[in-house]
């Protein structure tokens, strides 16, 4: 495929909207330097050195509505505002958050792979805009070979003057750094993300202070995700107007919107916010529909913290503020498909071990709570649930949100509560023993 | 974990160990090298022993039992040493419903051992399951010594299986092979020397 495309693994044909962040990952060599300038890397960063103030580019970027595409839809322009204003004469950070791993999402990594001089361009846009001194990029350690292909493009671009000392002759100065981490879910909360660039365990840190007083080393610091900081070039170049255009009034711009579990045709997909998830799962350009004409069961639309949705929730657009009236949330924008032939149960159990075997352990709810729901789930499944196991796990739940220093706790909560609301029967007694069971842990 | 003031002998080689130094002054403080560094002597050594962690608690300026404690919290380091290969399977929910367990049977038939979440030795072999890798829309995967293998079948999964057991290079099972197969250690990559805007002097930050 030598064109642009809308997707990973690259397929043709595009269905028309427009793309500005998969538009170079089908090229032959769209890693290299190169590939990636004669196809527009890097242009925007020149046009803003020489054209527009720091503070023009966080205006743009703030008008532009673009929201935080790590998880937590922060608005992103609004972020770099909180930075000390120029005279604070402390050094000051970008943390570029690349820890993806969240379960069901795979976009960033794709970023990074396939076209890692957009990441690259974006992150020395929004340290321009915010005057940092470098960029500290922390990947997780799994991602070897993504971390090889970064760094081989930040040496490329720092011999091409795109990277470090007076870029491009603006006299701005700017270094990037890639540290590899070593496996940790937590250290993609930005505290413990710290905490992890400077050589710590990942614990994260109570807020206040927050990043932008007291970020890394102590200096201001900003945190953001792979993803926002790839539509950053876009925005810059294009305007916010043409950004807004894109999506819904409170979601503008385009997601990678990565489909996993029972469609036909799992994948990423760069589309507008707003699309809604039958498109993204049964559209002949997306997910392609379920196996077999099998029905649906259950629908996962964020990430697994996101928890699962009935069948209905299908006509629900894909944006910040559906999601959350759903009791859900954009999460990741990571659609994980259950048919009916999936164990709920099963999946829920999966995912509370997950948050049990993730969890720091500095918070007694959160280090308590997720084993015990884990310990209930698993129960359950074995066919032994006893009748006050939902009101004992909706207690826990309760006791776990909004207590803790970060919230791993609540995400481990979010899915049960929803699970129970919507698929209660099937945690309720009388369930058959599955042979998954006694899994191997 | 004790120092008793024992000289322990560096376990990168000195290029490696001056390109950790240069290394040292892109960040405030030096203990921010700390995690790679750590992935490097175990690269070297085949797994990250009291000797190593002890001299990359001298290298960067802190406690050994430090050292340990970060050591102990990230799953990828290897206290202990490690067969040549070693497999992870991810059992999280996307790999799940895509029949990891098939997979799981696979090296069950192939290596004759079950995976579990802790590590399990079978002869050339140590096989355990892992939280999500970041594959799920290629799902079920499997990484070997930090290559991925996506879209697995049963019958992929056995063909890369029984390369490995004969000392053949897998195919990637994948149409796309995006991976650069790393011989670890990885070379070192260029530093941008004369083009880096900052160096930190850790001396003048001490005391802050
Ligand atoms: C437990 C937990 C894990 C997280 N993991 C990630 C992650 O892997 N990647 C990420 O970008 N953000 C992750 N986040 C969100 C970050 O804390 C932070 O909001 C985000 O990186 C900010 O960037 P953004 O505003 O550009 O989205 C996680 C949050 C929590 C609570
Ligand atoms: S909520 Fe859980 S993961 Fe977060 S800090 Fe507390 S114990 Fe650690
Ligand atoms: S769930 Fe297996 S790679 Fe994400």
């Amino acid at each position: 495929m030598s064109g642009k495309t809308y997707s990973w693994p690259p397929r043709d044909p595009h269905p028309g909207h427009e793309t500005y962040l998969f538009d170079r990952i089908a090229l032959e060599g769209s890693h290299t330097l190169q590939v990636a300038r004669e196809h527009g890397a890097w242009a925007t960063l020149a046009m803003a050195l020489k054209e527009m103030k720091p503070e023009e580019v966080t205006a743009v970027v703030k008008d532009s509505g673009l929201r935080g595409r790590g998880g937590a839809g922060f608005p992103c322009g609004l972020k770099w505002t909180f930075m000390p204003r120029f005279d604070d004469p402390r050094p000051r950070f970008l943390a570029v958050n690349a820890d993806e791993s969240e379960p069901g999402t795979c976009k960033d990594r794709i970023l990074i792979r396939e076209d890692p001089h957009l990441l690259l361009e974006g992150t020395l846009l929004a340290c321009y805009a915010m005057q940092c001194r470098a960029a500290y990029v922390f990947i997780r350690g799994e991602y070897v070979n993504e971390a090889l292909v970064l760094q081989e493009a930040i040496g490329e671009a720092y011999a091409a003057g795109l990277i470090g000392r007076d870029i491009l002759g603006s006299g701005f100065s700017c270094d990037v750094h890639l540290t590899r981490g070593a496996g940790a879910y937590i250290c993609g909360e930005e505290t413990a993300l710290m905490e992890a660039q400077e050589g710590k365990r990942g614990h994260p840190r109570p807020k206040p202070p927050f990043p932008a007083q007291n970020g890394l080393w102590g200096r201001p610091t900003t945190v953001n995700n792979v993803e926002t900081l790839c539509n950053v070039p876009a925005i810059v170049g294009r305007g916010a107007a043409w950004y807004r255009g894109l999506g819904t009034q409170a979601s503008a711009g385009n997601v990678l919107v990565g489909i996993s579990g029972h469609v036909e045709r799992p994948g990423v997909y760069e589309v507008p916010l707003g699309m809604t998830l039958r498109e993204l799962v049964m559209g002949e350009a997306y997910g392609g529909g379920i196996p077999g004409g099998r029905a649906l069961q259950a629908i996962v639309p964020g990430g697994s913290s996101a928890g699962f949705l009935p069948p209905e929730a299908l006509d629900v657009p894909l944006t910040h503020d559906d999601l959350k009236a759903q009791g859900s949330m954009l999460g990741t924008a990571s659609i994980i498909v259950l048919d009916e032939t999936a164990d709920l149960v099963r999946a829920t159990r999966v995912v509370t071990e997950f948050y049990a075997d993730e969890s720091c352990g500095q918070c007694s709810q959160c280090r308590e709570g997720t084993a015990w729901l884990a310990e209930i789930l698993r129960r359950i499944e074995g066919g032994e649930a006893e009748p006050d196991d939902i009101p004992t796990m909706l207690e826990l739940c309760e006791q776990m949100k909004g207590k803790t220093i970060c919230v791993l706790s609540d995400a481990c909560a979010w899915p049960i509560e929803l699970a129970i609301k919507h698929f209660r029967p099937a945690f309720e007694p009388g369930r058959a023993a599955t042979a998954a069971a006694g899994e191997a842990r | 974990m004790s120092d008793n003031g024992k000289d322990v002998r560096s376990p990168l080689p000195d290029e490696r160990v001056r390109w950790w130094e240069e290394r040292c002054t892109h960040f405030p403080e030096r203990r921010a090298v700390l995690l790679p560094l750590l992935h490097d002597i175990q690269d070297h050594a085949g797994c990250l022993d009291r000797d190593g962690m002890t001299w990359a608690a001298r290298f960067v300026g802190i406690s050994p039992v430090e050292v340990y404690g970060v050591a102990t919290f990230y799953w990828m380091y290897d206290l202990e040493p490690r067969p040549r290969f070693k497999l992870s399977v991810c059992h999280n929910i996307s790999c799940d419903l895509r029949g990891k367990d098939a997979i799981l049977d696979v090296i069950e038939e192939e290596l004759g051992i079950r995976p579990g979440h802790h590590p399990h030795t079978e002869g050339e072999f140590c096989v355990r399951t892992v939280e999500c890798m970041g594959a799920c829309s290629t799902a079920p995967m499997m990484e070997v010594n930090g290559r991925y293998f996506e879209a697995l079948t049963p019958d992929k999964a056995r063909a890369v299986l029984r390369d490995l057991k004969d000392g053949r290079e897998p195919a990637s099972t994948t149409p796309w092979d995006t991976e650069l197969r790393p011989a670890l250690p990885a070379a070192l990559p260029t530093h941008p020397g004369e083009r880096l805007a900052w160096r930190w002097d850790h001396a003048a930050e001490e005391g802050r």
